[in-house]
């Protein structure tokens, strides 16, 4: 049975590969399709060793979700769904939400020997005590993963710019759901907000900020998405299925920087 | 809640607390153009409280320092925490606000306009 999420559906992908495993498998898929939830993401928990036959499950899936319109992305990916996905050139056409080891793994043993902690994921209505509820947790988050104070309020800053943005301009129903996701990497953080709002491209948006004009024309629009541009190293935006915005942005990490395992002895 | 504390007739300390965002940053504009049509000059922003300053907030500032400029006063940020300096810079906007240190260096400025 698919997990239902108020965000979207998350369907687990089998190890097995009998007919029965994969015929379950692809006929959740299509059903969960018909109900045309905002987004699909295929759970590669089970995937500690995949296969050819595990890549075709994903490429196909992936084709199905296509045609629907409907964004797919591969969670809890493992070392090796990884390695083979790159070997085969197929990585990056896939949305990877995160590379996690198995459990019982000493995931600094992996491939690429870097422990990445788990992200983080927030729901948040329309609302200005919402946004700032989400704020606090962002806040906390990023205080728990051991990031430097002025770069954790970077990213606090970049959360309430965008979030009051999409809460403000978004066209968005009072219970409307604008999903953000705090992914640490290897090498940076990203945030990817989801909102089924009006589009709105931030990236083709040209922010002139001028601050002797600013203050003679007493500029109150604008600084904002100057702000966001300013406070993040890179921003991609994707109108996806033509009903949701996908704003993704990444701050880079210092050169070195390793993540805390807390976990580790 | 903004705190007000008179210095003279043309000079007022206010102390906006600890955010200056969506939330009360019209309530900040108002307040300050409240003092200004009172003939308050010169504002004084205490920011000794001030955790976190948004765009919204930045606009408050902006709109304020025109309106003083106008008048011939200024307003002038004070006790400022990196973070909140952090985003000033980050705007560029620190090499055309008045910013001091602290309160006694900020009445300064509003003295030697008088």
């Amino acid at each position: 049975m698919p997990v239902t999420t108020e965000r979207g559906r998350r369907i687990l992908v089998p190890a097995d590969l009998d007919e029965g495993a994969l015929d379950g498998f692809f006929a959740e898929l299509d059903i969960t399709l018909e109900e045309s939830p905002w987004e699909i993401s295929l759970d590669c928990s089970l995937l500690d060793h995949a296969t050819s036959g595990h890549i075709n499950i994903l490429w196909d899936a992936q084709t199905r979700c296509e045609h629907a319109g409907i964004p797919m992305r591969l969670l809890s990916v493992r070392y090796g769904l990884e390695r083979v996905l790159k070997i085969l050139d197929l990585f990056d056409l896939f949305t990877v939400e995160q590379v996690t080891a198995a459990p019982g793994d000493d995931a600094r043993d992996g491939n690429t020997g870097v422990f990445t902690p788990p992200a983080l994921e927030l729901e948040i209505r329309p609302r200005m005590e919402e946004v700032s509820e989400a704020v606090v947790k962002i806040h906390d988050y990023l205080v728990r993963l051991g990031l430097p104070g002025s770069y954790a309020f970077d990213m606090e800053t970049v959360f309430y710019e965008v979030a009051t943005n999409i809460r403000r301009h978004g066209g968005l129903g009072e219970n409307e759901l604008v999903s953000i996701r705090a992914i640490p990497g290897e090498e940076r953080v990203t945030m990817r907000f989801a909102d089924p709002g009006q589009p709105f491209d931030p990236t083709g948006r040209k922010t002139m900020f001028d601050p002797r004009q600013a203050i003679r024309l007493k500029q109150t629009n604008g600084i904002g998405l100057t702000m966001i541009k300013r406070l993040v190293d890179t921003i991609s935006y994707e109108r996806v299925g033509n009903r949701l915005n996908v704003l993704t942005l990444e701050k880079k990490l210092s050169p070195g920087w390793r993540w805390r395992d807390d976990n580790s002895e | 809640m903004i705190t007000r504390n008179d210095i003279d007739e043309e000079s007022v300390v206010i102390n906006p607390g600890k955010v200056m965002n969506n939330s009360n940053a019209h309530e900040v504009t108002k307040f300050i153009a409240t003092l200004q049509a009172e003939g308050c000059k010169n504002v004084i922003v205490d920011m000794s409280q001030l955790e976190f300053l948004s765009s919204a907030g930045v606009g408050s500032i902006l709109g304020a320092v025109g309106r003083a400029r106008e008048m011939g006063g200024d307003i002038i940020l004070c006790n400022l925490s990196k973070k909140v300096l952090h985003i000033l810079e980050v705007l560029d906007l620190c090499g055309y606000l008045t910013i001091k240190e602290n309160e006694e260096a900020a009445k300064e400025v509003c003295a030697a306009r008088d």
